[in-house]
């Protein structure tokens, strides 16, 4: 009974610990991500359209990293260990 | 049969991922789908009933504007043979625009039934209130825990939510990626063998549609050869073997570009390494694709009614502290409607990202079927 209180006290704190350490490198990835871009457009205003749908997809690639932390994040939460 | 039996085995044994049979969830969750597939057909029909040669009525102008930004994405990727592939792309788009949406209006996560049980519980999907067999349950936020006894014994205890969007459900998105990994894959079978049965005459920058196979206009009759292109059969063939060799697509320009005896022995076992990358990246696209779209969306779904919970617990406490101490029955209610305001701002901020993932979807299908479609000759 108290090895389960231990593993809900670890869960707890690995999930937590999962998605925070997880969307840092995340935040910066793609903080450069937009700022480049933006520079670009700055540069260049009538490419607008086409740059702004590759910032997109390079967003969401970026993006699907802090998903895959968050989904291992879900997993320790939701399933019945 | 064996995998019933390992489905029980494993539905035992508890885990991750379980074969179970098709529970009540998983009909709510096709139901939904289903009925986001009304809204799409229902607004489709409006356009098509308003469409006028001299003067389209709004639902028509509404949806054009939808396809020509779908078509214009599809043209700037894939130039004008992205024509061909609007159709599917836009209906991966709709769809899943039409799913993430559902979520965001009210109930959508938060209304569940016990099936065999009465009426209907709202808003208590994060089990910090008890459940009804476990009065004294510990208050823990992972609350299937305490439910294990009543597991044993009635087996039909557990809630199954009733309004829930198809996309914040693993099982749809996983099955739209299954999708678009198969059209990628067939696409680019399709090209490779249309381009062997053609004999690589046509250069592709002037495609503007694809009819029936295009066959070189060289001017010698119907009976010519190289007029009628290859056989079907073994331009099927020849087309697998043409398509199998994309898979070490760097290669061929690795060994272009060194010259001497160490391209003899440097590429050939690059070969083998892009072979493995490039098979592991196919399968990669996937498990991305699936959970880039669930963990967004249940995310998202997950805030909203975790703070319409939040603002529930205040209210309920302002409202029953009203006789006792008015000042913190005053608090609980301001802070309740503080939550309110919040929650509003964050279905806004819910409904972008929803637009937003469906956008990324369909931009990565687009991306994935150019790079299947465009051949190196």
């Amino acid at each position: 009974m108290e090895g389960k209180i231990v593993l809900q006290l670890f869960l707890a704190l690995s999930a937590a610990l999962a998605i925070g350490l997880g969307t840092i490198g995340t935040g910066l990835a793609q903080g450069n991500a937009v700022a480049k871009a933006m520079e670009a457009i700055g540069r260049n205003p009538e490419s607008t359209g086409r740059l702004q749908t590759v910032m997109i997809i390079g967003l969401a690639f970026i993006e699907s990293l802090a998903i895959y932390a968050l989904v291992v994040a879900l997993i320790l939460l939701f399933v019945k260990w | 049969m064996w995998f019933l039996a390992a489905a029980e085995g494993a539905a035992e044994g508890g885990g991750l991922v379980t074969f179970t049979p098709p529970g009540l969830e998983d009909w709510v969750i096709i139901g939904w789908t289903w009925a986001a597939m009304l809204v799409i057909l229902v607004i489709a029909s409006l356009a098509r009933a308003a469409w006028n040669e001299k003067a389209p009525g709004g639902w028509a102008g509404m949806f054009e504007h939808i396809y020509h930004w779908v078509a214009g994405l599809a043209n700037g990727m894939m130039g004008p043979v992205g024509r061909n592939y609007v159709p599917f792309t836009m209906t991966i788009f709709l769809l899943l625009l039409v799913s993430n949406w559902f979520g965001l209006l009210p109930g959508f996560g938060a209304v569940e039934a016990v099936p065999g049980g009465q009426g209907v519980t709202v808003g208590l999907t994060w089990s910090m209130a008890p459940k009804p067999a476990e009065k004294k349950a510990e208050g823990e936020a992972h609350g299937e825990q305490p439910a294990e006894a009543a597991h044993e014994a009635t087996h039909e205890a557990e809630p199954v939510g009733l309004l829930e969007s198809p996309t914040s459900n693993l099982n749809t998105t996983l099955a739209m990626a299954l999708v678009a990994f198969l059209s990628f894959t067939f696409f680019g079978l399709h090209e490779h063998y249309r381009s062997v049965r053609e004999g690589g005459h046509h250069s592709h920058g002037d495609d503007h549609g694809h009819g029936p196979v295009e066959v070189a206009d060289t001017g010698n009759g119907p009976h010519d050869v190289e007029a009628r292109g290859r056989d079907p059969i073994s331009s099927v063939v020849l087309g697998f073997v043409s398509w199998l060799s994309h898979f070490v697509q760097p290669t061929p320009m690795l060994w272009n570009s060194m010259e001497g005896a160490m391209k003899y022995l440097l590429v050939p076992p690059m070969c083998l390494l892009f072979i493995g990358l490039n098979i592991v990246e196919e399968l990669a696209r996937v498990i991305s694709l699936t959970l880039r779209l669930f963990g967004n969306i249940a995310g998202e779904h997950q805030v909203k009614v975790g703070l319409f919970i939040v603002m529930g617990v205040f209210g309920g406490m302002a409202m029953t502290g009203l006789q006792e101490n008015l000042f913190m029955a005053g608090t609980n209610g301001i802070l309740s409607v503080v939550i309110w305001g919040i929650s509003v701002f964050v279905t806004l901020i819910g409904s972008l990202a929803g637009f937003v993932q469906a956008m990324v979807f369909m931009l990565l299908t687009m991306s994935y079927i150019s790079h299947a479609v465009a051949l190196e000759h």
